[in-house]
């Protein structure tokens, strides 16, 4: 990716290579959303967002790409229609999964919802483990973004964003084994 | 001579059992867990330069009862050791059922380690050709087969130790698995209704011993049956002569489990409930849980592998009548009770530095603490004398 093209250049080569490349996929959709959190001479600071990918970032190397310092605080959407804005997508995917590290998934429990006063349930308790290690944590239900009730099981994952953890919450995802797990039961019970 | 050394391992099970007499010691291991890089059931093995398991028992598929085999599945090979028996988890022989229930408790998030259970079960199944040692290990579903006759009890899979499972039957795996397949959202926990309950039995110049492994059991049906089976296999002895019960699940509260403690357990009978547990952690074993052994069995020792402050504190009021034993004071106890009748003691140190040792020999019955912090907790302050303890 050439990180010195600006948006208006993305736009135009948005159109060039849907005109070049017409043999990919010109109706898959990415939308990058860039929140810009503070500008300083010759660096910004901003969250960045393509998918399920969020990353704080600083520096002047991706924000070249966005040389709009009136947006500074304002949700800078950018619908990428095109191929080849496809792969600027990626692109900045690979990037931005160099920022943002998954470095763990956990697989959680909803062992409790807390109630308001009205009997209503707020907040979830989760039991998490973590290299054997029990974990609690608590999580307002609005922040969650499925729904969850009392046992339901959820995946955990943490992901170092700089210098600094964050859990998000996943939806439980039932495993599949594959071909040669089958065969290392079948094997196992012969 | 008997012992029954419940390791440390936080959350989760590891069990050795160690029998002993003119000719050799004999050991099984029931579970395997690993805890932060460490499994200690394997430190216990280098320590004591075991080479032979009679039996490795699995109670079930659960994370913190089988995360340790990849690594005790390589030291054994590694270390030319040999097995005679795995008893694997109940469920229907059909591997579509493994094939469910491993997708059910392992999503792909956990699928490195889901492969390596496997791959560690078959190189357990191999290890002693692998080690050119003779023939293969028998690998054993051990159903309750509805027998509760004497004929029941099963004495070759440990020197000096016969046992019987006692649950769950081949119907009751398969009725748990159906309701688990139908309910959606079902936590993974309905599968501890599937983990292995065995009852043993040890002889000391005809006295007879019994000890009471539950594992995970939940479900109150299931403690029922637990409950029947219990007072049948041994035409009710086991009112007079269970000496140890591993409390289920870490010590959460569970209704079945006191219904079926009431019935089978003798209140004036001594006894020690064994509680492999996490430091700090509400539910295991849970203020339930210690408040009815308290309150129902005067002669119960309770024994956690971790204390915790949360323990000490639920438990000090509101009899004020617990005395606990702090890592810093076991020293002093230990050599109180070296000063006292028991010098002869063999004192064996736990290798995990929380665990603790059970032990059975001529002299009797004897809870012998580990180093750290493995605690006791009684509500008989004359239970320290470990006479009380001697049958």
């Amino acid at each position: 990716m050439d990180l010195t093209e600006t948006h208006l250049d993305l736009k135009e080569k948005k159109i060039n290579a849907v005109e070049n490349i017409p043999d990919r996929e010109p109706h898959k959709l990415e939308n990058l959303r860039v929140k810009l959190i503070d500008w300083t001479a010759g660096a910004a600071i901003a969250s960045m967002t393509i998918g399920t990918y969020t990353a704080s970032v600083r520096g002047d190397d991706i924000f070249d790409v966005l040389e709009q310092k009136s947006l500074v605080s304002q949700v800078y959407p950018i619908n990428i229609v095109s191929p080849k804005a496809k792969t600027v997508a990626d692109d900045l995917k690979e990037l931005l999964a160099q920022l943002d590290e998954v470095i763990g998934l956990y697989p959680a429990l909803v062992v409790g919802l807390e109630e308001n006063l009205s009997g209503d349930p707020v907040k979830a308790i989760i039991d998490v483990s973590v290299e054997g290690k029990q974990y609690q944590i608590k999580k307002p239900l609005t922040s969650i973004p499925f729904p969850v009730k009392l046992y339901s099981r959820i995946d955990i994952e943490v992901r170092q964003i700089g210098s600094s953890k964050k859990l998000y919450l996943k939806p439980f995802k039932q495993g599949h084994l594959d071909e040669e797990e089958q065969k290392l039961i079948k094997e196992f019970l012969k | 001579m008997l012992e029954i050394i419940v390791l440390n391992v936080g959350l989760g099970d590891s069990v050795v059992i160690k029998t002993q007499d003119n000719s050799g010691c004999y050991y099984s291991l029931i579970d395997c867990k690993k805890i932060g890089e460490s499994v200690p059931s394997i430190e216990f093995l280098k320590k004591n330069k075991i080479t032979h398991l009679n039996t490795l028992f699995i109670t079930h598929l659960h994370y913190d009862h089988i995360s340790g085999l990849p690594d005790l599945a390589n030291y054994l090979e590694n270390e030319d050791c040999t097995i005679d028996n795995i008893v694997i988890p109940n469920l229907p022989g059909d591997p579509g059922d493994w094939f469910f229930v491993l997708e059910y408790l392992y999503p792909d998030t956990l699928k490195t380690l889901r492969k390596s259970i496997l791959e560690s079960l078959n190189k357990l199944k191999n290890i002693n050709v692998k080690n050119k040692a003779d023939g293969i290990p028998t690998i054993l579903t051990m159903n309750f087969e509805g027998n509760t006759k004497p004929s029941a009890w099963r004495d070759h899979l440990h020197k000096k130790l016969d046992f019987v499972a006692l649950s769950p039957n081949a119907i009751d795996s398969l009725a748990i698995l159906r309701s688990a397949i139908k309910k959606s959202g079902d936590s993974g926990e309905s599968f501890n209704s599937l983990c292995h309950v065995f009852i043993f039995r040890y002889y000391v110049d005809s006295i007879e011993y019994l000890f009471l492994f539950t594992g995970d059991l939940v479900g109150q049906r299931n403690w029922r049956n637990v409950t029947n089976r219990c007072l049948s296999i041994t035409n009710k002895s086991i009112l007079n002569t269970l000496c140890f019960f591993k409390v289920s699940h870490h010590g959460a509260y569970q209704i079945g489990l006191k219904t079926c403690l009431e019935k089978i357990i003798a209140v004036y009978r001594p006894f020690l409930a064994a509680i492999s547990c996490p430091a700090n952690n509400p539910k295991h074993p849970s203020e339930d849980t210690l408040k009815f052994f308290q309150n129902h069995f005067e002669n119960c020792c309770i024994a956690c592998t971790n204390v915790s402050a949360y323990c000490q504190d639920k438990l000090k009021s509101p009899q004020q009548i617990n005395p606990f034993l702090l890592s810093a004071q076991e020293e002093l106890f230990l050599d109180s009770i070296k000063a006292e009748k028991h010098t002869s003691i063999n004192i064996l140190q736990g290798v995990c530095a929380d665990s603790f040792v059970y032990k059975i020999d001529r002299k009797g019955l004897h809870y012998l603490p580990g180093s750290g912090n493995s605690c006791i907790l009684t509500n008989c302050e004359e239970c320290f004398n470990l006479n009380k303890f001697t049958f």
